[in-house]
C-alpha cells in the first residue's frame, strides 16, 4: 500500500476565547491518497481553515499529528514537496509578479539554473505572464489569487493544497482553474483544496471529506456522497387530482402527468406499489442525480441529528 | 539552515522597509529638529570663521560630529521600532504565510528578516561612520584608526541589540503595543544617564550594566569638547562583548516565542 499525500491522526485544536475554551477540531482522522483531488467541505467555522494551518504547522495542535509524505509535519523539510494558497494571504506587494515568483522559487528550493524557467512557466501557465513586470499591487483580485496559485505550484510539488482557490476569480479564470486540478491529477499530483464553492468541484474532485464542528461527518467518494438516497423521479397520469393529493400531498402536476420525487428504494416501492392499487398509469421512473449543495445540506442535516441524538 | 533562503527573505524585507514610512518619519525627526537647532549656529561660525579659522573648524566639525552622533540615538530608535515591526508585522499583515509554506524553518525566517532590517540600519551607520570620521579627523582630537573603527563596530552592535531587544517585544506583544513599548525604552534610555549622573558615583546594578553597553554621556561629550579620545574609547571592546551578549539573549527570546507561539487563530 502506497504512504498516503497526507494522514492526519487524531488531530484537534483547542483555543481560548473570551475566557472560554473552544473546540476548533476534536480528533480528526483524515487520509488523502497520492494522486486524487480531494475536496475538503464544511460550513464557515466548521474548522478546515484550521486544518489547514494545523498542516503548514502555522499553529500547534492540542493533541494529534500529521505526515505529510511520509514525513513529519513539524520539520521544515516536510514541506519541500508541498505548494499551499491559504485562504487570508498576502504578498508583498511592491513586487513585480516575475520578482515575487523568484522570491518564492528560490525559498521552495528550486535550482538556480531552473528558476527563471519555471518562473516563465508558470507566470504563463495562469495567464500573468504579461503583467509579469507590474507590480503586485496593480494586479486585480483574480490575478493575485492566480498569483497566488502560481506561487505553490513553482516548486513543482507532489501535493497541492489550498485553500478556496478561486475565491475571487471570474468564471473563464475558474475555469482554468479547474482544468489545471485535472492536469494536476493528471501528472500524478494530490491536490488538497477547501472550498465554499461547491460547484467548482462537483466534476473534478475524486473524494469528499466533509467536516463540522471541527468533527468528520463523511468521508468517500464523490460518486457515492452524489449517489446516496437513490433520488428517482416518479411521473405517472391520473384523472382524480383529489385522489392523488390524499395519497401524494407532495405530488405536483407537470407537463401533462403527475410528478413525485422519492428519496430512497423502499419509498420508491411503496410509491409504484400505490400507483398500481389505485389504477394509475406508471408513465417513467426516472433516475436522478443529486447537485453536491443537495448532498452536502443532506449530510449536514444527518450530522446535526446525530449531534442532537 | 539555508543560506539562500536567509538572503532572499532578507533581501525582500530590507526593500520592504525602505517603502515604510513610519521608518523614515523615525529615524529623520530627531535629525530633522537637531539640524533646525544646529544648523544655524553651525552656518554662523563658519562665516564667523573667515576672522578665526581656528574657531571656525573646531566649532564646525564639533556640530557635524554631534550631527552623527544624533544620527545614531536615531538609528538606535529606528532598530527598536524595525525589531518590533519584524515578523510580527508580517503576521499582521499576511505576508508571512506564504513564505512559512516553504520549506524553510522559523529561525531561517527570522534571521532573514533580522538581517534585512540590520541592512537597513546599516546605511544609517555608514553615514554616521563618515560622519564621526571626518569629524574626529579634523578637530585632531588624537583618536587611532583602530579605535574609531572599534567605536564604531561597537556602535553597530548596539544597533543590533536593539533589532533583537525590538524583535523580542514584536514577538511577546502585539506590534503595535512592542512599538509604543520599545519606543518609550527608548525615551527612557536618552535620559538614562541624567538619572545615573544625578544619582551619584555609588550607582550600579543594572543601569551601570547597561551603561556599560550603550554609550554613554561622555560619549556624547566627546564629540562637542574634544576630550581626549583614547579615554574614551577603551571600553568599546568591552562594549561589543556586552552587545553581543544582550544581542544573544534578546535574540533567543525572540525566536524561542516565535517557535512556540501560533501565528494564526
Amino acid at each position: 500500500m502506497s504512504t498516503p499525500a497526507l494522514l492526519l491522526r487524531n488531530l484537534s485544536k483547542e483555543f481560548r476565547a473570551g475566557g472560554q475554551t473552544v473546540n476548533a477540531l476534536s480528533g480528526l482522522d483524515l487520509s488523502v491518497n497520492a494522486g486524487e483531488i480531494c475536496a475538503f467541505l464544511g460550513p464557515n467555522g466548521a474548522g478546515k481553515t484550521t486544518t489547514m494551518h494545523l498542516i503548514m504547522d502555522y499553529i500547534r495542535p492540542t493533541t494529534g499529528s500529521v505526515e505529510i509524505l511520509g514525513a513529519d509535519w513539524q520539520h521544515a523539510q516536510s514541506r519541500s514537496n508541498v505548494g499551499f494558497l491559504p485562504e487570508l494571504f498576502a504578498f508583498d506587494m511592491f513586487l513585480s509578479g516575475w520578482e515575487a515568483l523568484v522570491y518564492y522559487g528560490k525559498l521552495s528550493g528550486v535550482p538556480e539554473t531552473e528558476l527563471h524557467a519555471r518562473t516563465e512557466k508558470w507566470l504563463g501557465r495562469l495567464g500573468l505572464w504579461d503583467a509579469r513586470h507590474r507590480r503586485l499591487s496593480t494586479y486585480s483580485k483574480g490575478m493575485v489569487q492566480r498569483f497566488g496559485l502560481a506561487q505553490a505550484l513553482i516548486g513543482e510539488p507532489d501535493l497541492v493544497m489550498l485553500d478556496e482557490p478561486t475565491s475571487g476569480m471570474d468564471p473563464a479564470g475558474k475555469l482554468d482553474v479547474i482544468s489545471l486540478f485535472r492536469e494536476l491529477r493528471e501528472s500524478g499530483k494530490t491536490v488538497f483544496l477547501s472550498t465554499h464553492i461547491l460547484a467548482d468541484i462537483e466534476n473534478v474532485a475524486d473524494r469528499v471529506a466533509m467536516i463540522d464542528r471541527g468533527r468528520m461527518l463523511w468521508l468517500g467518494s464523490m460518486t457515492e456522497l452524489l449517489g446516496r438516497g437513490e433520488l428517482s423521479l416518479v411521473r405517472f397520469a391520473a384523472t382524480d387530482s383529489a385522489d392523488v393529493k390524499a395519497s401524494f400531498p407532495s405530488a405536483i402536476f407537470q407537463d401533462g402527468a403527475w410528478q413525485l420525487e422519492v428519496k430512497d428504494a423502499e419509498m420508491r416501492r411503496a410509491t409504484v406499489s400505490k400507483i398500481a392499487d389505485s389504477g394509475w398509469e406508471l408513465l417513467a421512473l426516472i433516475p436522478r442525480r443529486r447537485g453536491l449543495d443537495e448532498a452536502f445540506l443532506d449530510v449536514l442535516k444527518r450530522g446535526e441529528s446525530n449531534a442532537a441524538a | 539552515m539555508q543560506l539562500r533562503s536567509v538572503m532572499a527573505i532578507a533581501g525582500v524585507q530590507a526593500a520592504k522597509l525602505k517603502r515604510r514610512k513610519i521608518i523614515w518619519v523615525v529615524a529623520m525627526g530627531p535629525v530633522g529638529l537637531y539640524l533646525m537647532v544646529a544648523g544655524p549656529a553651525m552656518f554662523l561660525q563658519i562665516n564667523f570663521g573667515s576672522m578665526v579659522p581656528d574657531g571656525t573648524s573646531m566649532m564646525s566639525w564639533s556640530v557635524i560630529s554631534g550631527f552623527g552622533r544624533i544620527l545614531s540615538n536615531a538609528g538606535q530608535l529606528l532598530a527598536l521600532v524595525l525589531g518590533a515591526l519584524t515578523v510580527s508585522g508580517d503576521i499582521q499583515d499576511g505576508t508571512l504565510f506564504p513564505a512559512l509554506a516553504k520549506p524553510v524553518s522559523r529561525l531561517e525566517v527570522l534571521s532573514g528578516k533580522v538581517l534585512g532590517s540590520a541592512a537597513v540600519m546599516g546605511v544609517f551607520l555608514v553615514v554616521e561612520a563618515v560622519l564621526l570620521t571626518l569629524s574626529m579627523t579634523q578637530v585632531g582630537i588624537g583618536a587611532q584608526w583602530n579605535q574609531m573603527v572599534l567605536f564604531i563596530l561597537s556602535d553597530a552592535m548596539v544597533f543590533v541589540v536593539c533589532l533583537c531587544c525590538g524583535a523580542m517585544a514584536g514577538q511577546v506583544f502585539r506590534p503595535t503595543v512592542g512599538v509604543a513599548l520599545v519606543l518609550g525604552l527608548g525615551v527612557v534610555y536618552s535620559f538614562w544617564p541624567i538619572l545615573i549622573q544625578q544619582s551619584g558615583p555609588t550607582w550600579y546594578g543594572l543601569g551601570a550594566f547597561l551603561l556599560a553597553t550603550f554609550p554613554s554621556i561622555e560619549e556624547m561629550a566627546l564629540n562637542t569638547t574634544g576630550a581626549n579620545a583614547s579615554d574614551l574609547l577603551e571600553p568599546a571592546m568591552l562594549r561589543i562583548a556586552y552587545a553581543l551578549t544582550w544581542s544573544a539573549l534578546f535574540a533567543w527570546l525572540a525566536l524561542w516565542r516565535f517557535e512556540s507561539r501560533d501565528l494564526t487563530r
